[in-house]
């Protein structure tokens, strides 16, 4: 006898008794069918599937299961004819499938486990949404307060600056009538033979030293304005942007609209953060404008062009327009109860520095409009 | 005291220099009119009053450099000496470029004032001596008669150095009236010479080929 020669029939063990044989018979063709059947859906699904995950851990399970099918399939075969070698090598061939098949299903365990449901998946993918646009709100954000605070910073400087230009302005005015005041009386004095000395030494003084406070706000004046080091190609359509981001807040509380129209424009070669300020000044004026006027419509719009050898941003708003008497771009004289009366001057001072214009006028309609160029190279594109 | 008023427009939005710069120059012994705004001067001004503008460079509404550029308009042609508080120098540059004296800055001495405006009404004096010139030559011209015209601009045009016979062909009359309006013209114009006559009328835009 060999190892793959047959044997007597399993039939015998049954001593062929029908009702032992056949339900034996029946149950190993049904575990058969059910057994071999498995792999095909699985099949089925690697295939449908393009995306594949345990593709290893499946397909050993097909193997294993089919395995298991052919087995009991052998059972049916040896009632009547005794392979045992052969079911022998069929079970240890299953065995082999069943202990791998288990020693790769045990690490895939915790992963299976936290697959997910589709409506999971949903849930996730509209999450991540979620969680994206959080992100781009959040840039947004970063970089409008980025804005807010390089403003509060250069607004601190630019108002010390300017506070420091505007008032070397308003001062010289007095000094100059002081320093000639001073030079008359002099004259004065001096036609009389038997005048006071000390009188006239008096007068030299205040001559003398009212030049050497115009020499200091001159001082002074220059080293603010030598600032011109921070300047480059600006986007200005961008910053208007953000300005109206920044303002944002401030103007939904008003129940204020700001809206831009912006035009494809060159860029202005500027101090990025001065114009925003300015831009900011700008808004802000037309926002509380608004604000204080009680007006029915409640709009400012911000647009840009381009012009020849420049580009323009026009601020226009639905505000009560300027008080009778209110000279704009005076430093230190305000509408504003708690304004300062710097911003307007401030500003212009920023636009002439760059080689524009900032220049008022009554808007189409009704409110104020403000306007500044800013020149830009001919062949810029 | 000179024969001629000294005499200075003053703009300046502030009254305290106007007041104390009025009072300063009128002791040096220029006579001082002021003016509020650059409007105000706009309104007031007759061109034929000699004189010498002292301008703020900063005021609202129209500003020294605007109201510089208007005068530059109307073909008025007055010395303009720029006095500002805020010493920007890309105006200053402006300014002198569209023909201002100088631009001081606030607060100056007196002294550098007058001396500007010393040489600010010589500036008046040059600017109304030519104008009045081109004004007389002007007339003079004026009283050519038609065919007077007609010969002068021959004159004009004669690179050929026209004879006396050629200009009576052009014309129709004869070498005689020629030479006799040809002295008429330089009588009345005051020319020397036909060359004389060339250069005076170059003076006040005429030039060959375009007497009217």
């Amino acid at each position: 006898m060999t190892f793959l020669d047959r044997f007597m029939p399993h039939g015998m063990c049954y001593a062929w008794q029908p009702d032992i044989l056949w339900l034996n018979i029946i149950s190993d063709a049904s575990v058969a069918i059910a057994y071999l059947s498995i792999p095909f859906a699985l099949v089925r699904i690697l295939r449908k599937r393009t995306y594949k995950p345990y593709r290893g851990v499946i397909v050993m399970f097909s193997v294993f299961i089919l395995a298991c099918g052919l087995t009991h399939i052998m059972s049916i075969i040896v009632v009547w004819n005794g392979y045992y070698g052969i079911q022998g090598l069929l079970k240890a061939f299953t065995a082999i499938a069943s202990i791998g098949t288990a020693i790769m299903l045990y690490p895939v365990v915790p992963k299976i486990l936290a697959l997910r449901s589709p409506v999971e998946l949903e849930l996730e993918e509209s999450n991540n949404a979620l969680h994206q646009e959080m992100e781009q709100r959040k840039r947004t954000e970063t970089q409008t307060s980025e804005l807010q605070n390089e403003l509060a910073h250069m607004g601190r400087l630019t108002t010390m600056g300017q506070m420091a230009t505007g008032l070397a302005h308003e001062l010289n005015q007095p000094l100059l009538a002081i320093s000639q005041s001073a030079d008359t009386a002099l004259l004065d004095a001096k036609k009389n033979s038997n005048a006071d000395p000390e009188l006239i030494d008096c007068l030299e003084d205040i001559q003398s030293q009212t030049q050497r406070a115009g020499e200091i706000i001159r001082a002074l004046r220059q080293f603010m304005s030598k600032d011109t080091e921070n300047r480059s190609g600006i986007n200005l359509n961008a910053l208007i942007s953000q300005t109206i981001q920044l303002l944002g807040p401030d103007a939904r509380k008003h129940n204020v609209t700001l809206t831009s129209r912006t035009n494809v424009i060159p860029k202005p070669i500027a101090d990025r953060v001065q114009i925003a300020q300015v831009l900011f000044n700008l808004l802000r004026n037309s926002v509380d404008a608004i604000a204080s006027g009680n007006c029915r419509e409640r709009q400012v719009t911000v647009e840009t062009r381009r012009n020849k050898n420049e580009v323009s941003v026009v601020v226009d708003d639905t505000g009560p327009g300027l008080a009778d008497g209110v000279v704009p771009f005076k430093a230190f004289e305000s509408s504003k109860t708690d304004g300062m009366g710097m911003g307007l001057s401030i500003s212009r001072s920023i636009i002439e520095s760059h080689g524009g214009k900032l220049w008022f006028e009554e808007a189409p309609g009704i409110g104020a409009r403000f306007s500044f160029t800013l020149p830009v190279l001919a062949d810029d594109n | 005291m000179t024969i001629e008023p000294r005499k200075v427009y003053l703009v300046d939005d502030d009254p305290a220099v106007r007041k104390t710069l009025r009072r300063g120059l009128e002791r040096r012994g220029f006579s001082v009119e002021t003016f509020k705004s650059a409007q105000e001067f706009l309104d007031c001004y007759h061109p034929k009053q000699p004189g010498c503008l002292v301008l703020d460079l900063s005021m609202p509404e129209m500003d020294g450099l605007e109201l510089q550029q208007e005068l530059v308009n109307r073909d008025i042609k007055i010395p303009i000496i720029f006095i500002t508080g805020h010493g920007g120098v890309p105006q200053s540059v402006q300014a002198l470029k569209a023909g201002a004296i100088d631009f001081l800055e606030k607060p100056f001495l007196p002294d550098s004032l007058t001396a500007r405006i010393e040489a600010g009404l010589i500036q008046d004096k040059i600017n109304r001596d030519e104008k009045q010139k081109i004004e007389s030559i002007r007339i003079k011209f004026g009283l050519l008669t038609e065919r007077e015209r007609e010969v002068a601009q021959l004159m004009l045009d004669n690179d050929a150095n026209l004879s006396n016979k050629q200009m009576a062909k052009i014309l129709g009359i004869s070498p005689r009236t020629i030479e006799q309006h040809r002295s008429r013209v330089l009588e009345k114009t005051h020319a020397k010479s036909a060359a004389h006559l060339r250069s005076l009328a170059s003076l006040i835009g005429l030039t060959p080929a375009n007497t009217e």
